[in-house]
């Protein structure tokens, strides 16, 4: 039995130990990069199953595709898609005002979210102003956004701001809230003045929370981004979708949604990248066990 | 009166309607290690608060002298409150960092000063790297790299294991010694109390009041706190203290 053994080996002093620590911590990340890898066979085999039984089904004559699509539909549509250039050039334009409004709208969420922390009185002054956006419908307002920022790139870009702001301004001011007082008051013992304070603790104190926020509101700017382009547009992802989906043409709309998907799994990664870098020391405690 | 770095005088701490402490009166000396001990709740780590100017008594003075004079604080607590994302030589360098001195300055200091404290080799390691030892070591040298005029520690070692408390008191009192300042240490152990201050304050609690002051003599020896659990005379003052908290 190997437990057994571990169990009567005597805990061996120094370098021996750490290397045998440094062993372990390669066996955890071999297990966790192998149960990823088991992960995504599972997610592939699963998927495949469900196209067999949508594309057996409609063939067989029991699910009308006129109705619900078929993947063999849906993939000649992809590929007259890309050969013709225009879901790519639309996938471009919907990514870059997603893009675009996904960093403004969290550099100001972020950035107010944490300034609040200095001011008691300006955090309840906004608190029923931060509660009553975060219940506006946000497709409620892209009407009067269009009209304010016209009917081009910006009015998307707008939207998929403001369906960020609000999300990333709480998380950001929860992180700074969550700053350990005792740390606060052993910084303060130690003579800093509190912008000080808010610069070496409460700032870094709130990248993890700033990093949850990047990852909720990934897709929440692509939604706003093509809700924009709902309401009034000439080209992107949405006026794909609205297009199609006016002719009730269901393959072509489930193929849009297939890459409107794969763009929110791509910011997700990149988002994920940043994380490990920003957060270098996180992934070490994790993997320290 | 010259003499005391820190003097309460008639000091009572209210938080509502709770008493925490009471008619609280002590000096301590320049230069001297003071000790308190007392029950859980008796209000010792409020006397450290007050003495560091976080919060103020209800009635009574406190007198700081380098409060009010440069400020040079040093105030350690029971968590290490190491910052995660700092490594040693980052954590140890935010003591300056707080008081102003730029980055790459303090850094640079911090670096020099990790031998002092046994960190050599942990330079770059993250506190969730390190033993409970180790993080103490790196909390401590936080604590002495702005070259504290008073240090207030609380319970800064009761979280660890007896040899490493042991080597680590040795440690403090050779790093204070040569620093020249004041001390003032909550400790739960009155073996420590005994072993290296000059002066142990004993209290009682609910509300919290001085019962007892003891000039001790074995700290002044310089023997490291070890050798100095052996000195004649030790446990008799360790007997007294335990019954004087017990009553
Ligand atoms: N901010 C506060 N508000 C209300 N009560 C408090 C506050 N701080 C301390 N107290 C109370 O004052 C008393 C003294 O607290 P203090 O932390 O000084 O005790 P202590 O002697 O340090 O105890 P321990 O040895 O357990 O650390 C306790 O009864 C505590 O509940
Ligand atoms: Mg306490």
């Amino acid at each position: 039995m190997t437990t057994d053994q571990e169990l009567s080996r005597p805990p061996a002093p120094g370098p021996q130990a750490l290397g045998r620590r440094r062993a372990r911590k390669q066996d955890a990340a071999g297990r966790r990069h192998r149960s990823i890898a088991v992960a995504i066979v599972l997610d592939v085999v699963l998927l495949v199953i469900g196209l067999a039984a949508w594309q057996f089904a409609v063939d067989a004559g029991s699910v009308s595709s006129l109705l619900y699509g078929s993947p063999e539909l849906i993939w000649q549509t992809v590929v007259r898609g890309i050969g013709s250039g225009g879901m790519i050039s639309d996938a471009i334009t919907t990514a870059l005002e997603a893009l675009v409004g996904f960093v403004i709208g969290n550099v100001i969420g972020a950035t107010v979210g944490v300034g609040l922390w200095y001011s008691r009185l300006v955090e309840q002054m906004l608190r029923p102003v931060i509660a009553f956006l975060g219940a506006t419908p946000i497709a409620a307002l892209a009407p009067i956004i269009i009209v304010w920022a016209g009917t081009g790139v910006s009015s998307k870009v707008t939207m998929s701001a403001a369906s960020v702001v609000v999300t990333a301004l709480v998380l950001a001011f929860d992180g700074a809230r969550g700053t350990d007082p005792l740390q606060i008051r052993m910084l303060r013992s130690m003579g800093a003045p509190t912008w000080r304070i808010f610069r070496l603790l409460v700032l870094p104190s709130s990248v993890t929370s700033i990093c949850g926020g990047l990852r909720l509101t990934a897709g929440l700017a692509l939604i706003g981004a093509i809700i924009g382009e709902f309401i009034s547009s000439d080209s992107g992802l949405g006026h794909a979708i609205l297009i199609a989906g006016s002719l009730y043409d269901v393959p072509t709309v489930l193929a849009n949604l297939i890459v409107v998907g794969l763009l929110s799994l791509a910011l997700l990664g990149a988002v994920g990248r940043l994380e490990r870098l920003i957060l270098r020391w996180r992934f070490l405690a994790l993997s320290g066990g | 009166m010259t003499s005391a770095a820190v003097a309460l005088d008639d000091v009572t701490v209210r938080f509502g309607d709770y008493t925490a402490v009471e008619n609280v009166s002590f000096e301590v000396p320049e230069g001297a290690f003071l000790s308190i001990v007392g029950p859980s709740g008796c209000g010792k780590s409020t006397l450290l608060n007050l003495i560091s100017g976080l919060g103020g008594p209800a009635s009574g003075t406190v007198h700081n002298a380098i409060l009010a004079g440069d400020r040079r604080i040093g105030y350690m607590f029971q968590r290490d409150l190491l910052l995660d994302w700092r490594t040693v030589t980052q954590n140890v360098a935010l003591g300056l960092e707080a008081q102003g001195t730029p980055r790459r300055a303090a850094r640079a200091k911090s670096a020099e000063l990790l031998p002092t404290y046994g960190l050599e080799g942990f330079e770059s390691f993250y506190p969730c790297q390190l033993s409970g030892g180790m993080r103490q070591r790196a909390a401590f040298a936080r604590t002495m790299s702005t070259e504290p005029a008073l240090l207030l520690l609380d319970e800064p070692f009761s979280a660890l294991d007896y040899q490493t408390k042991l080597k680590l008191e040795a440690e403090l009192l050779l790093v204070f010694r040569r620093s020249g300042g004041t001390a003032v240490m909550v400790t739960h152990d009155i073996d420590e109390a005994v072993a290296v201050s000059d002066v142990v304050l004993v209290m009682s609690g609910r509300p919290g009041r001085i019962a007892a002051v003891h000039e001790v003599p074995f700290a002044a020896t310089g023997l490291p706190p070890v050798e100095v659990r052996e000195a004649e005379g030790f446990g008799h003052y360790v007997r007294t203290i335990w019954q004087e908290i017990e009553s």
